[in-house]
Formats: structure tokens, C-alpha cells, sequence
């Protein structure tokens, strides 16, 4: 078993060209901020920019019609890869941090009252808190936040109870950028649908490490972002569902979303993705997202998941051996994010050793600042795993920790 | 050895983890909180001068050892030297660790600070070792700039 993981992951670095410009020693383990892409999809990138280059949209000769045929297509394998009924479903952004806004703006703000509350997690995302926080705020309408349990799961008791008439949009993360839980999102989603209540699910975290089905789990929305699927950044996807689409207005203006303009009054397109989409769209970033799917596609979510969960279960218990390191998060569903702490050593000591042992980790708060407070914590350390980690690089973590602890004198 | 490893040597994991001198002062005396938002360390810098001179220095709050270790030092070093000598000093360790200036050891306290030339190599970390001197260099410049005697918060 250890031996066909090593094999495998080993055979996958080949396939990322990060790995023949660092030493066969580094071992990249920051991969809930940014995912590293493969051959295939900086391929697509240069591809499109060497051979098609061009405006979408207009179509007047054709290499514009090539860009909008290969920015159709690139919709079309989003939709696909999450399930969604077609691609007139799949909006694309910049990033999840804007998806999630533009629902807040485009899809909230217009029918919030003072007095509505909006349920959140306490494990959200900035992106996915700040949005909200300053909706309500704006509106006089309230915030409520879901206690998590000693393990780091969602308080499915507390959450229930706190659904009711007076909540309008329900906004979870699928998995926590810190704890690494995987929220029970189907059950949750179909809670806040018994009260007709829409919701948002922030896949952030998810998209890469676990299969989605958006048809299936019934939510109204579903963000994420191209960089955290091994894609390029700048690139992000909301998908709504043709009910929510059609309740959505748009929030931010310009040219390919109009009907017709004058100078004192605009129509814009019915609902429809592009509508939401003005202004030239990140082409090339699409073409290299749907190049990323289709690649963790190719290797399949059998494969992706029994890996990782394999490696996750392998750097638990190796970290579980380093004295005085305490793991933040024991949800028995998760992925593979790991913080930590060790002893009282601050998170940016430990990331800088690391460093200089070739160990890529991030530490601090993770953009998730109320919930390392509620830790108790100002700062914590993450290693978080992807497709190409193997054992290796969970050694690698673990030795030099143990180095920090020679150092600190622990 | 490694670069990180070389800094993080036996004197500033003896400061980090034990700081010298991590109370508040008693009145009169001047404070200023020093705040790196990259981390959300906060230290907090307390000076007593008299005739543009430093009588004592303290800190309290919390950061990295780096920062915990610059501070503990920083109210070592000062403590006796005019308001003139801590700038100079300031600006020397400042030119070597943001400007990438050689740095001369000139005087004892140059020396002590040489421990943390190697930060240079990490951006991200030379607010570390500055935060404590910029927040005090906040007070002393406020102090002249205003001929503000010695006050309490």
C-alpha cells in the first residue's frame, strides 16, 4: 500500500513542471491558498495565447469565434464537472472572494429587510463572512453565526435551531480552509430547503479534494476558484441554479450584457449568464481552469480521494508523534489541512525553518482570524495536501519539526 | 547550516523565549503600541527619558521569537544611551536589514545586533526585527519633535 502511494504521487510531480524547477527535496504543502498547475494546463494557456488570442462575443472573424467557442467549451466542462444542469448555469469571475460578493449584491441586497437574519459558520472564510457581515450591517438585519463542536464540525443542533422564517440566505463553507472538516453540506442544504431558505456553498476548499454534484445537493449557488483546482488564478466560478439566476439583478456594469443603451437608460439581457458576466472575461484563465478539471477528471475521484485520504491519515499519525504539537480540527470527514500548533512557538518561526528545509507551509490566521481568536489562538501553522504530495513530503514536515523542537529546545 | 537556522542561534532563542526586561514601566513614562498587521503581533514599547537621555525601557505583548527577541534586546541596548545614539543605531540596523547596507560594528550594541543581519534574507520577517525599534523610534521622535516632557499614558 505505502509503496503504490509513493509510486503514484511520485509519477504525478512528473506531471508539474514546479518540480524540475525546485530541488527533488521540496516538498509544497500550501496548497489550500494555491495549488500548483500541471503541464497540461499551462499548455492550454499558451496554446490559446500562440494560436486563437481574441475577443470573445463579437465574432467578426475567426479567431474571435475560435475564443468564443473554446470559452463556451471551457463553460460547458465546468458544468459537467459539478454537475450542474448545462452551462448556462456556470458564471465566471475572478474568484470565489467575487463570486460570493456578487450573490451578495446581486442576489441578497436587493430583497434584504432590517430584521432578516443570514446564517454563517463560525469556520468561514473572510470571503465568506465579510460580504455578509456588511450586507446585514448596511440593512439592520442580523448575522448569525453556527457554534462548531470541540472537533471542529458544524453544531447541527445549534444550526437547526437557528433556522427560521426570520433567516433569508444560509451561506456554509463545504470544507473548512482551517480545520479541514467536510461539512455534511447535503443534509445541512436540504434543512435550510424545507424553509425555502436559499443557500450558498463556498467549494473553495472542496473542489479539488472531493466530488461535487450541485444538482444533487440542491443548493442555489456554489463558488470556487480556478487556482485552489490547479488552475490559474483570477479566475473563479458561480454557479447559480436557474431559480436563483433568474432573482438575480446585475451589480457591476459594462459592454456584453446590454440589450440597449442610450445615454439616459439601459436594458440589459434577461438573465442569462452573460448578463453577469461584462466586460472582456478572463479567456485564457477558463481554457486553463477546464484544462485542470479534465485533468483531475482524468485521473479520477477514486483515485484523488483514496490518496489523500491515505496520505491525511499517514501525516495524523506522524504528527500525532511530535511532542507538544497540538492539531486543530478532528472532524472523522475531512481533507487533508492540518493546523497546528507546537508548543508555543510562534506560526512564523515554524514557517520560516521550514522554509529553509524546502518545506512550503503557511502560517497565521488563515484569513479565518474569528475562529483562530476562538481557538485562543493568534496564528496557527497549516500544511495542507494536494494531488502530487506523497510520504516524502509529510517526512520532510515532520523532520523538520523535530528540528524546530531542537532548536526552541523543547 | 541553513540561513533561517543560522539566526534563530542559542542568544535569540534565549531573548524570544525569555525577554528581558517584559513589564510595563512605572510612571512617568511614554508608550506606543507597535502592530504588525502581516502576523498580528502586538508589541507594546514603554521609555522613560530624561535630558534626551534613556533612563529605562520595557515591553510587553506577544509576537515570534524574532520580534520577542529584537524587543528584549532593543531595551538592553538602549538604556543609558542618548536619544541621538539610539537613532544612529536605528538607522544602521535599518539601512542593513531593509537596504541591504553593510553594517559596521562600531560599538558594542552594533554587535549585538548583528545577530540579526541574516533576517535581510526574509523579507517578510525584517518587520520582526524592527517592529520594536520603529515603535520606539515613534515615541523618541514624537518626544523631541513636541519637547513633550516625560507623561504618562
Amino acid at each position: 500500500m505505502t509503496d503504490v502511494c509513493i509510486s503514484v504521487s511520485n509519477a504525478r510531480k512528473a506531471d508539474f513542471p514546479i518540480y524540475k524547477k525546485m530541488s527533488s527535496a521540496f516538498s509544497y504543502l500550501d496548497n489550500a491558498a494555491t495549488t500548483h498547475s500541471p503541464q497540461v494546463v499551462i499548455q492550454a494557456v499558451s496554446q490559446y495565447y500562440e494560436e486563437v488570442h481574441s475577443n470573445p462575443h463579437s465574432a467578426s472573424h475567426t479567431l474571435s469565434e475560435r475564443t468564443t467557442g473554446q470559452y463556451y467549451k471551457a463553460r460547458e466542462t465546468v458544468a459537467r464537472f459539478i454537475a450542474a444542469p448545462g452551462p448556462e448555469q456556470i458564471i465566471f469571475c475572478h474568484s470565489t472572494t467575487m463570486a460570493i460578493n456578487m450573490v451578495a449584491m446581486s442576489y441578497l441586497q436587493p430583497r434584504i429587510q432590517a430584521g432578516d437574519e443570514i446564517l454563517v459558520t463560525a469556520m468561514e472564510h473572510h470571503a465568506n463572512l465579510l460580504p455578509w457581515q456588511q450586507l446585514a450591517k448596511r440593512h439592520q438585519a442580523t448575522l448569525r453565526v453556527v457554534p462548531l463542536t470541540p472537533t471542529g464540525e458544524i453544531d447541527q443542533e445549534a444550526y437547526h435551531q437557528m433556522l427560521s422564517t426570520r433567516t433569508v440566505f444560509v451561506a456554509l463553507t463545504h470544507v473548512s480552509n482551517v480545520l479541514g472538516t467536510i461539512n455534511p453540506v447535503t443534509s445541512l442544504v436540504a434543512s435550510a430547503k424545507s424553509y425555502g431558505i436559499p443557500v450558498l456553498l463556498d467549494g473553495a476548499q472542496a473542489i479539488s479534494h472531493t466530488p461535487v454534484d450541485v444538482t444533487a445537493l440542491g443548493c442555489d449557488f456554489y463558488v470556487f476558484s480556478g487556482h485552489k483546482a490547479y488552475g490559474p488564478t483570477g479566475i473563479g466560478v458561480l454557479y447559480a441554479s436557474a431559480s436563483a439566476m433568474e432573482k438575480m439583478t446585475p451589480c457591476i456594469f459594462g459592454g456584453g450584457m446590454i440589450e440597449a443603451v442610450s445615454y439616459t437608460e439601459s436594458s440589459w439581457l434577461p438573465n442569462q449568464v452573460a448578463t453577469f458576466e461584462p466586460g472582456t472575461p478572463n479567456v485564457s484563465g477558463a481554457i486553463g481552469l477546464a484544462a485542470a478539471l479534465d485533468y483531475l477528471t482524468q485521473i479520477g475521484w477514486e483515485a484523488i480521494v483514496s490518496h489523500e485520504q491515505a496520505l491525511l491519515q499517514y501525516a495524523l499519525s506522524a504528527l500525532d508523534r511530535v511532542p507538544q504539537l497540538q492539531i486543530y480540527g478532528r472532524a472523522s470527514d475531512r481533507v487533508g489541512v492540518l493546523s497546528f500548533t507546537l508548543a508555543d512557538i510562534h506560526a512564523h518561526d515554524i514557517t520560516s525553518l521550514l522554509n529553509d528545509q524546502q518545506v512550503a507551509v503557511r502560517g497565521g490566521h488563515h484569513c479565518a482570524m474569528p475562529l483562530i481568536h476562538e481557538l485562543g489562538l493568534v496564528s496557527v501553522t497549516r500544511a495542507s495536501l494536494g494531488v502530487y504530495n506523497d510520504e516524502q513530503d509529510i517526512d520532510a514536515l515532520v523532520n523538520g519539526l523535530h528540528d524546530i523542537c531542537r532548536v526552541f529546545q523543547l | 547550516m541553513s540561513m533561517a537556522r543560522e539566526i534563530y542561534q542559542q542568544i535569540l532563542i534565549d531573548h524570544g523565549r525569555h525577554p528581558r526586561n517584559f513589564h510595563e514601566l512605572e510612571a512617568p513614562c511614554c508608550s506606543q503600541t507597535g502592530h504588525n498587521r502581516l502576523c498580528g503581533d502586538i508589541l507594546r514599547v514603554h521609555v522613560r527619558v530624561e535630558n534626551e537621555q534613556v533612563m529605562a525601557c520595557s515591553f510587553t505583548g506577544h509576537g515570534c521569537a524574532i520580534s520577542m527577541a529584537s524587543a528584549s534586546l532593543l531595551t538592553e541596548i538602549v538604556r543609558g544611551q542618548t536619544v541621538e545614539t539610539v537613532s544612529l543605531l536605528f538607522a544602521d540596523f535599518h539601512a542593513a536589514l531593509v537596504d541591504g547596507a553593510p553594517f559596521e560594528i562600531t560599538t558594542p550594541a552594533h554587535e549585538r545586533l548583528a545577530i540579526f543581519l541574516g533576517v535581510a534574507e526574509y523579507p517578510a520577517r525584517v518587520k520582526c526585527a524592527t517592529l520594536a525599534w520603529q515603535t520606539l523610534m515613534a515615541i523618541l521622535h514624537n518626544h523631541a519633535s513636541q519637547d513633550v516632557a516625560v507623561s504618562t499614558e
